[in-house]
């Protein structure tokens, strides 16, 4: 398990163990953490799970594939480390990772 | 009376009662193998069971044969009737249009639209709220996306009509329906030769628009033509249903009508309440990509397999109290919009314009009444989509 801790726009924070494995959006479906809607499951073709990592946490993740910086480009309110968390895997490197959940996916 | 499970979604009961007969078979059964259908077919009805089958394109594939298509959206399946690779061909050419960064600046136009509808229903009478509000601020605004001159906005308007009428429903045919086919195959040759023009046009004048876009990179014509056809048709008719659908839930909810007229901010929850409750697209197809098996129903590769969103959507496994209407419903992860690579690409155009258009329609009214009483609403008979023919309602401003 990998402790991951969300930020909503608001403040309000969410901690969860998240499977290593799995995706960051899946530990944020799996809780019920507001704010990512991941509609598409994985498939990488809404761009609902859009997530922004702490800016210290931005160097320590994969970098992102040409589909989904594709799908970010059409994002609201996207920042230089913006990401979709359903293409970030969970792995035992991001223990204690922080990601800003934005105002609005759609 | 045989205790045998029965349903029948092209019939009059189910017409009627889509939603009981939805939780009837969610309640009896997990699969149900349709009996004396031209094309063997299975439902599903279980939340888990269709969000799982939706994210999985191999074994659910989506990929139509012509003589299938002939029977349903012909050309225009292009991209709802395939698999990867050519999905994702034209998903990624399509998709940017309709992103979010990319649909929000159309904010002006869509207000342009419910101005126009506004005036023209403001103070009339009887409406129609169908055509004379939903279909006005929705076939406006894709058409003018599409630089579809005016004069030709109602022709598209009734297009839509003639595909919709029967969308989804030869599935479950158990005779040819030679008719059908006709008309369908009348209106895609109308319209091929209008967006062959239509297309024509736009490349000899530069003159930006989003099919443009789409043209300037798909060189097969049919497959250019097909994702025309969907595009204005998915852009209309969907969000039309949706508003109709949607206005008639909070007459019949007068209590949450009152708590969004009093706080126009949870317009956002009204619209994803909606969705669940009223989505306009009840079913998706599927085909096996292989041989399945799920709750005993042994499923071939080839077969057809029915998913049902509108049931999933009110499945008690994943929504408590899913027969309720509740604006303020969070969370609410409903399935109107599919999952998986074939999520409507249209999802965030269609939120922000029913949006728009129900607040402004409340503010601008103080109350709004049905004027046949019963028979006030008229469906448009599919029952496999949700489909409004008429919606007589009376602004009060």
């Amino acid at each position: 398990m990998t402790s991951i801790r969300f930020v909503e726009s608001s403040g309000e924070e969410h901690v969860v163990d998240a499977d290593n494995g799995r995706t960051l959006m899946d530990a944020a479906v799996d809780n019920l953490v507001p704010g990512i809607l991941a509609e598409c499951g994985g498939a990488c073709v809404c761009a609902t799970c859009h997530v922004i990592p702490a800016s210290e946490w931005a160097g320590k993740l994969k970098a992102a594939n040409e589909m989904e910086t594709a799908m970010l480009e059409g994002a609201m309110d996207i920042t230089e480390h913006s990401r979709l968390a359903c293409q970030i895997e969970v792995d035992d490197c991001l223990d204690g990772l922080v990601v800003h959940i934005p105002e609005n996916q759609v | 009376m045989s205790n045998k499970l029965e349903f029948y979604p092209l019939s009059e009961h189910f017409e009627q009662n889509p939603y009981s007969e939805f939780k009837r078979m969610r309640e009896n059964c997990r699969a149900y193998r349709h009996e004396g259908t031209m094309m063997p077919v299975v439902s599903l009805f279980h939340n888990s069971d269709i969000r799982a089958a939706l994210r999985d394109w191999k074994t659910y594939s989506s990929q139509r044969s012509e003589e299938y298509n002939k029977k349903a959206l012909g050309d225009a399946s292009i991209l709802i009737g395939n698999d990867p690779p050519l999905h994702t061909q034209y998903r990624n050419i399509v998709a940017p249009i309709f992103l979010p960064n990319a649909i929000h600046p159309l904010a002006d136009i869509i207000d342009q639209q419910i101005d126009r509808a506004l005036e023209q229903c403001l103070g009339a009478g009887e409406i129609n709220f169908v055509e004379d509000y939903a279909a006005n601020v929705t076939v406006g605004l894709i058409c003018i996306m599409c630089g579809i001159p005016e004069e030709d906005w109602s022709l598209m308007r009734q297009m839509t009509l003639d595909l919709a009428r029967d969308d989804g429903r030869a599935v479950f045919w158990e005779q040819p329906n030679p008719d059908v086919e006709a008309r369908l195959g009348k209106v895609m040759v109308e319209m091929t030769d209008y967006f062959n023009d239509h297309v024509k046009h736009l490349r000899k004048t530069g003159q930006k628009s989003i099919l443009k876009t789409v043209a300037d990179q798909v060189e097969n014509n049919r497959h250019l033509v097909g994702l025309s056809i969907l595009m204005i048709g998915a852009g209309n008719e969907t969000t039309t249903n949706l508003m109709a659908h949607g206005l008639q839930e909070l007459i019949r909810h007068p209590e949450q009508m009152q708590m969004l007229r009093e706080k126009p901010e949870l317009m956002d929850g009204a619209v994803e309440e909606m969705l669940r409750y009223r989505g306009t697209i009840r079913k998706q197809d599927r085909i096996a990509g292989e041989d399945i098996e799920i709750d005993g129903i042994k499923i071939l590769k080839g077969e057809s397999i029915a998913l049902w969103n509108g049931s999933a959507s009110r499945d008690p496994a994943v929504v408590e109290r899913p027969e309720a209407f509740d604006i303020t419903r969070n969370p609410n992860r409903h399935l109107a919009f599919g999952s998986g690579i074939h999520m409507c690409i249209g999802n965030v155009l269609a939120r922000l314009e029913v949006k728009m258009a129900m607040k402004r329609l409340l503010s601008a009214t103080s109350s709004i009444e049905e004027t046949r009483g019963a028979d006030s609403y008229r469906s448009l008979k599919n029952g496999v989509l949700e489909g409004a023919e008429r919606y007589s309602v009376k602004l009060m401003s």
